[in-house]
Protein backbone atom coordinates (compact mmCIF):
# COMPACT_ATOMS: atom_id res chain seq x y z
CA UNK A 1 0.00 0.00 0.00
CA UNK A 2 1.40 3.39 -1.12
CA UNK A 3 1.66 5.39 1.53
CA UNK A 4 -0.69 8.17 1.26
CA UNK A 5 -3.28 4.81 0.64
CA UNK A 6 -2.26 3.96 4.34
CA UNK A 7 -3.15 7.72 4.97
CA UNK A 8 -6.21 7.80 3.55
CA UNK A 9 -6.78 4.31 5.30
CA UNK A 10 -5.98 5.74 8.67
CA UNK A 11 -8.09 8.67 8.27
CA UNK A 12 -11.38 6.80 7.50
CA UNK A 13 -10.27 4.18 10.57
CA UNK A 14 -10.57 7.63 12.55
CA UNK A 15 -13.70 9.06 10.92
CA UNK A 16 -14.98 5.98 11.88
CA UNK A 17 -13.81 5.35 15.71
CA UNK A 18 -14.73 8.91 15.95
CA UNK A 19 -18.65 8.33 14.50
CA UNK A 20 -18.74 5.82 17.58
CA UNK A 21 -17.26 7.52 19.73
CA UNK A 22 -20.40 10.53 18.84
CA UNK A 23 -23.15 8.25 19.62
CA UNK A 24 -23.42 8.49 23.33
CA UNK A 25 -26.15 9.04 25.37
CA UNK A 26 -27.22 11.14 28.14
CA UNK A 27 -24.52 9.93 31.22
CA UNK A 28 -25.61 9.02 34.39
CA UNK A 29 -23.66 11.63 36.54
CA UNK A 30 -24.91 10.77 40.46
CA UNK A 31 -22.53 7.67 41.55
CA UNK A 32 -24.97 5.10 43.16
CA UNK A 33 -24.78 4.90 46.86
CA UNK A 34 -24.01 1.52 47.18
CA UNK A 35 -21.36 2.24 45.00
CA UNK A 36 -20.16 5.27 47.26
CA UNK A 37 -20.70 3.20 50.33
CA UNK A 38 -18.31 0.52 48.95
CA UNK A 39 -15.48 3.19 47.80
CA UNK A 40 -16.00 5.31 51.10
CA UNK A 41 -17.49 3.31 53.55
CA UNK A 42 -16.56 5.78 56.49
CA UNK A 43 -19.15 8.50 54.85
CA UNK A 44 -22.24 7.39 56.34
CA UNK A 45 -25.28 10.46 56.94
CA UNK A 46 -25.59 11.16 60.37
CA UNK A 47 -22.83 10.40 61.19
CA UNK A 48 -19.79 11.12 59.32
CA UNK A 49 -18.40 15.14 60.40
CA UNK A 50 -17.36 17.65 58.85
CA UNK A 51 -13.94 17.29 60.60
CA UNK A 52 -13.80 13.54 59.49
CA UNK A 53 -13.55 14.21 55.86
CA UNK A 54 -11.19 17.48 56.07
CA UNK A 55 -9.31 14.55 57.74
CA UNK A 56 -9.56 11.61 55.06
CA UNK A 57 -9.29 14.27 51.87
CA UNK A 58 -8.22 17.12 52.80
CA UNK A 59 -9.21 20.59 52.83
CA UNK A 60 -12.26 20.85 50.43
CA UNK A 61 -11.62 22.35 47.08
CA UNK A 62 -14.84 24.76 47.70
CA UNK A 63 -16.61 26.09 50.46
CA UNK A 64 -20.62 26.94 49.79
CA UNK A 65 -23.15 28.85 52.26
CA UNK A 66 -20.31 29.77 55.06
CA UNK A 67 -19.05 26.18 55.50
CA UNK A 68 -22.48 24.55 54.89
CA UNK A 69 -21.47 22.79 51.95
CA UNK A 70 -18.09 21.63 51.22
CA UNK A 71 -16.69 19.98 47.75
CA UNK A 72 -13.79 17.77 47.01
CA UNK A 73 -12.11 16.93 43.74
CA UNK A 74 -11.47 13.49 43.90
CA UNK A 75 -9.97 10.74 41.83
CA UNK A 76 -10.36 6.63 41.92
CA UNK A 77 -6.55 5.63 42.13
CA UNK A 78 -5.25 2.33 42.69
CA UNK A 79 -5.65 2.38 46.58
CA UNK A 80 -9.57 3.73 46.25
CA UNK A 81 -11.13 7.30 46.01
CA UNK A 82 -8.81 10.06 47.19
CA UNK A 83 -7.57 13.85 46.99
CA UNK A 84 -6.91 15.07 43.30
CA UNK A 85 -4.18 17.23 42.38
CA UNK A 86 -5.95 20.42 41.44
CA UNK A 87 -4.28 23.07 39.30
CA UNK A 88 -6.92 25.84 40.55
CA UNK A 89 -8.27 28.69 38.64
CA UNK A 90 -10.07 29.37 35.73
CA UNK A 91 -9.13 28.70 32.11
CA UNK A 92 -10.53 31.59 29.50
CA UNK A 93 -13.10 29.13 28.80
CA UNK A 94 -14.12 30.19 31.93
CA UNK A 95 -14.01 26.51 32.87
CA UNK A 96 -11.73 25.11 35.70
CA UNK A 97 -9.73 22.07 34.40
CA UNK A 98 -10.87 18.95 35.73
CA UNK A 99 -7.59 17.03 34.69
CA UNK A 100 -6.34 15.65 37.62
CA UNK A 101 -10.25 14.84 38.87
CA UNK A 102 -12.62 12.64 37.56
CA UNK A 103 -15.20 13.17 40.99
CA UNK A 104 -16.56 15.80 42.83
CA UNK A 105 -17.86 14.77 46.53
CA UNK A 106 -20.56 17.20 47.87
CA UNK A 107 -20.88 17.03 51.80
CA UNK A 108 -24.20 19.26 52.96
CA UNK A 109 -23.66 19.29 57.16
CA UNK A 110 -26.19 19.81 59.83
CA UNK A 111 -25.48 22.83 62.41
CA UNK A 112 -23.44 20.30 64.42
CA UNK A 113 -21.12 19.72 61.40
CA UNK A 114 -22.27 16.26 61.06
CA UNK A 115 -22.66 14.84 57.13
CA UNK A 116 -26.99 15.80 56.60
CA UNK A 117 -26.62 14.92 52.96
CA UNK A 118 -23.85 14.19 50.37
CA UNK A 119 -23.33 13.23 46.35
CA UNK A 120 -20.42 11.78 44.64
CA UNK A 121 -20.62 13.07 40.97
CA UNK A 122 -18.89 11.40 38.23
CA UNK A 123 -17.86 14.95 36.52
CA UNK A 124 -16.04 12.93 33.64
CA UNK B 1 -12.95 27.32 17.99
CA UNK B 2 -10.06 27.21 20.25
CA UNK B 3 -6.52 28.13 19.00
CA UNK B 4 -5.67 24.38 18.35
CA UNK B 5 -8.22 23.79 15.92
CA UNK B 6 -8.11 27.09 13.98
CA UNK B 7 -3.80 26.46 13.50
CA UNK B 8 -4.74 22.92 11.99
CA UNK B 9 -7.42 24.46 10.02
CA UNK B 10 -5.38 26.42 8.75
CA UNK B 11 -2.71 23.89 8.20
CA UNK B 12 -5.01 21.61 6.00
CA UNK B 13 -3.64 22.52 2.52
CA UNK B 14 -2.51 18.74 1.74
CA UNK B 15 -4.49 17.66 -1.44
CA UNK B 16 -5.88 14.79 0.29
CA UNK B 17 -8.08 15.47 3.60
CA UNK B 18 -11.43 15.24 4.76
CA UNK B 19 -13.52 18.18 6.78
CA UNK B 20 -16.74 16.55 8.24
CA UNK B 21 -19.25 17.78 10.54
CA UNK B 22 -20.00 15.59 13.48
CA UNK B 23 -22.61 14.22 15.63
CA UNK B 24 -21.89 17.31 18.52
CA UNK B 25 -19.87 14.76 21.62
CA UNK B 26 -17.05 15.32 24.27
CA UNK B 27 -13.98 16.28 22.70
CA UNK B 28 -10.82 14.04 23.19
CA UNK B 29 -8.52 14.86 25.78
CA UNK B 30 -10.68 18.35 27.31
CA UNK B 31 -9.81 19.45 30.25
CA UNK B 32 -13.61 20.51 31.49
CA UNK B 33 -15.88 18.31 32.74
CA UNK B 34 -18.42 16.07 30.91
CA UNK B 35 -21.52 17.38 29.14
CA UNK B 36 -24.61 18.03 31.06
CA UNK B 37 -26.95 16.41 30.22
CA UNK B 38 -30.43 17.24 29.00
CA UNK B 39 -31.97 15.28 32.35
CA UNK B 40 -30.31 17.09 34.59
CA UNK B 41 -30.82 19.94 33.02
CA UNK B 42 -34.90 19.15 33.10
CA UNK B 43 -34.31 18.20 36.99
CA UNK B 44 -33.67 21.87 38.02
CA UNK B 45 -37.36 23.06 38.97
CA UNK B 46 -37.31 26.95 38.66
CA UNK B 47 -38.64 27.98 42.47
CA UNK B 48 -37.80 25.07 44.24
CA UNK B 49 -34.65 22.96 42.80
CA UNK B 50 -32.28 25.01 45.95
CA UNK B 51 -28.41 26.11 45.99
CA UNK B 52 -27.90 22.61 47.49
CA UNK B 53 -30.01 20.59 44.92
CA UNK B 54 -27.55 22.13 42.57
CA UNK B 55 -24.52 21.57 44.37
CA UNK B 56 -25.37 17.69 44.89
CA UNK B 57 -26.78 16.81 41.53
CA UNK B 58 -24.08 18.51 39.05
CA UNK B 59 -20.71 18.77 41.48
CA UNK B 60 -18.77 21.95 42.16
CA UNK B 61 -18.92 24.46 39.64
CA UNK B 62 -16.73 26.04 37.56
CA UNK B 63 -17.18 29.68 37.76
CA UNK B 64 -19.56 31.23 40.83
CA UNK B 65 -20.31 34.91 41.10
CA UNK B 66 -22.10 37.88 42.86
CA UNK B 67 -21.68 35.79 45.91
CA UNK B 68 -22.95 32.37 44.60
CA UNK B 69 -25.98 33.72 43.37
CA UNK B 70 -24.73 33.01 39.51
CA UNK B 71 -23.03 29.60 39.14
CA UNK B 72 -21.78 28.29 35.78
CA UNK B 73 -20.55 24.84 34.77
CA UNK B 74 -18.27 24.93 31.54
CA UNK B 75 -18.00 21.75 29.20
CA UNK B 76 -16.40 21.67 25.67
CA UNK B 77 -18.01 19.91 22.30
CA UNK B 78 -16.55 18.54 19.25
CA UNK B 79 -18.33 19.29 16.19
CA UNK B 80 -15.98 18.89 13.19
CA UNK B 81 -13.89 16.27 12.20
CA UNK B 82 -10.97 17.49 10.14
CA UNK B 83 -7.88 14.98 8.87
CA UNK B 84 -5.25 15.42 5.90
CA UNK B 85 -2.24 13.59 4.72
CA UNK B 86 0.52 14.60 4.28
CA UNK B 87 2.80 14.33 0.98
CA UNK B 88 4.97 11.94 2.63
CA UNK B 89 2.80 9.27 4.54
CA UNK B 90 2.17 11.71 7.32
CA UNK B 91 -0.74 13.48 8.36
CA UNK B 92 -2.44 15.72 10.65
CA UNK B 93 -6.07 14.52 12.24
CA UNK B 94 -8.10 16.88 15.16
CA UNK B 95 -11.29 18.05 15.65
CA UNK B 96 -12.75 21.55 16.11
CA UNK B 97 -14.41 22.63 19.24
CA UNK B 98 -16.36 24.72 21.16
CA UNK B 99 -17.52 25.54 24.74
CA UNK B 100 -20.76 25.68 26.08
CA UNK B 101 -22.37 25.89 29.78
CA UNK B 102 -25.61 25.71 31.93
CA UNK B 103 -25.78 28.74 33.89
CA UNK B 104 -27.67 28.79 37.00
CA UNK B 105 -28.78 32.08 38.96
CA UNK B 106 -30.43 31.70 42.55
CA UNK B 107 -32.95 34.22 44.16
CA UNK B 108 -32.87 35.62 47.80
CA UNK B 109 -33.68 32.36 49.34
CA UNK B 110 -31.01 30.31 47.35
CA UNK B 111 -34.04 28.74 45.18
CA UNK B 112 -33.02 28.64 41.38
CA UNK B 113 -34.43 31.57 39.30
CA UNK B 114 -33.20 31.06 36.09
CA UNK B 115 -31.46 28.52 34.01
CA UNK B 116 -29.74 28.56 30.46
CA UNK B 117 -27.59 26.56 28.70
CA UNK B 118 -25.09 29.30 26.79
CA UNK B 119 -22.88 27.71 23.26
CA UNK B 120 -19.99 29.45 21.68
CA UNK B 121 -20.85 30.24 18.08
CA UNK B 122 -18.55 27.48 16.36
CA UNK B 123 -16.30 30.13 15.12
CA UNK B 124 -16.66 32.25 18.23
CA UNK B 125 -13.33 33.81 20.39
CA UNK B 126 -12.87 32.60 23.76
CA UNK B 127 -12.53 36.38 24.63
CA UNK B 128 -16.15 36.56 23.81
CA UNK B 129 -17.51 33.46 25.38
CA UNK B 130 -15.78 34.71 28.68
CA UNK B 131 -17.01 38.16 28.41
CA UNK B 132 -20.70 36.41 28.07
CA UNK B 133 -19.74 34.14 30.72
CA UNK B 134 -19.47 37.31 32.85
CA UNK B 135 -22.42 39.36 31.63
CA UNK B 136 -24.80 36.55 32.49
CA UNK B 137 -27.69 37.16 34.47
Amino acid sequence: MKASGRAAAAMAAAAIALGSAACSTDRETRVPQATVAREIPDLVEGKTTRDDLVLRFGPPTAEFEAGRIFTWRLVAGRHGIAPALTGGGHDFAGGSSWRQARFSLVAVFDPHAVVRRFSLVAVR
Amino acid sequence: MNARGLALTAGLTASSCIITPTVPHTPFGTEHRGEVGEGDFLALAMGSTTREDVLLLLGEPDLRRDDDRIFAFVWDEAWLFFAAAGMGGGGVAGEATRHLALMVSFDESGRLARKEVLKQPQTGLDKDWYSQLEKWR
